[in-house]
């Protein structure tokens, strides 16, 4: 199951049905865990990201598990925000990575916010450079700000499930949570108040897909889910199956031929 | 007839208990406070839920041409815009399929 390959291949064909507003997010914990990630310093993920054509990404703990500073590295080669509202430096107060990114697309503005779970500080070395903010405090105060730039706030959340549901009642005005942490499978978007929730499972398996719809008035209506298993019958996209090649060259893995 | 459409529940029945190889990463494959509850189907399945109806009006948006959608989930009317989202999580550095 899964693989940069065959995601890369959904996600074109996907991208191609020219109907919709289309947005790819990454909710963490990302970056580091598996050898070649480690290797590389987390570069195989955000140069796969990166040709897949990524919008956003939250940060979790893995993804701090090289530190602050290689992470601020990434963040500077990815094509596309690295995001967390409540990582902040332990000596200004200021958030070390971008809090939130508004995207404009077919005349709409999409305002996507990255929150960190407070574990993250348990991550080497965080706790002596950065602080993790209390989240939901973090985002009912940046809102307002966010709100008002935005026709829809998309708030991706490395909380977990159910703090996600209590976020969502806390904070009104939050329209979509997509979230990460518990490695949750939602089958069916759950609706807190009036915020979809949805997550999509772990290990890069699945891809998510949540369909909405929004009005003249920027209303949503109709949120669907559909769990897209990357199984061996999707082909791997050649692009991606030569740059993860690339990295295996040089950071040739252990075999059991070859321990 | 029956037994086509069980087909695909069997499959994620199969597949669900699929797991991915054991980490080889030199650190734990996960840090401290990580969770990890997940349920495990496979195939592609889809659904759809209603939104309680709303009761307060946000800035209105630019005129925006709705292009006819072709819902994966539902038929929306002309007059909307279909947003989709592609969404990833917790891939933990996988780059290769892991199980």
């Amino acid at each position: 199951m899964g693989g940069v390959a065959r995601r890369a291949t959904m996600i074109k064909r996907i991208r191609a049905e020219a109907d919709t507003v289309f947005l790819l997010l990454d909710v963490g914990n990302t970056l580091f865990d598996q050898p070649l990630a480690l290797q590389s310093e987390g570069r195989v993920v955000v140069e796969a990201m990166n040709a897949m054509g990524y919008d956003a990404m939250a940060v979790g703990m893995l993804d701090l598990a090289k530190g602050v500073e290689v992470l601020r590295q990434r963040a500077a080669e990815a094509r596309f925000p690295i995001l967390s509202a409540n990582l902040v430096s332990k000596t200004d107060g200021k958030p070390i990575l971008a809090p939130y990114v508004v995207i404009r697309r077919h005349g709409l503005r999409y305002g996507i916010l990255g929150v960190t779970d407070p574990d993250a500080a348990n991550a080497p070395g965080v706790r002596q450079v950065a602080d993790v903010l209390d989240p939901v405090e973090t985002v009912r105060k940046l809102l307002p700000e966010l709100r008002s730039q935005s026709d829809v706030v998309i708030v991706i959340s490395r909380l977990g499930l159910g703090e996600d549901r209590m976020l969502a009642r806390a904070v009104p005005g939050i329209d979509i949570i997509v979230g990460g942490k518990t490695h949750d499978l939602l089958p069916v978007p759950e609706v807190v108040g009036k915020a979809i929730i949805t997550q999509m499972g772990y290990d890069g398996k699945w891809l998510g897909r949540l369909d909405t719809y929004l009005d003249a008035e920027s209303q949503l209506s109709k949120p669907g889910v559909e769990i897209i298993g990357l199984t061996p019958d999707v082909p791997d996209d050649p692009e991606l199956v030569a740059l993860v090649a690339s990295w295996q060259q040089r950071f040739p893995q252990p075999t059991p031929a070859n321990p | 007839m029956i037994g086509r459409m069980l087909a695909p529940l069997l499959l994620v029945s199969i597949l669900s208990v699929v797991g991915c190889a054991p980490n080889l990463a030199p650190t734990s494959s996960l840090l401290p406070g990580e969770q990890g509850t997940s349920m495990a189907p496979t195939a592609t399945l889809t659904y759809d839920v209603p939104l309680p109806p709303p009761t307060a009006t946000r800035a209105t948006v630019a005129g925006q041409g709705s292009p006819q959608p072709q819902a994966s989930t539902a038929v929306a009317p002309q007059s909307l815009t279909k947003l989709t989202i592609l969404h990833t999580n917790d891939s933990r550095g996988y780059v290769d399929p892991c199980g």
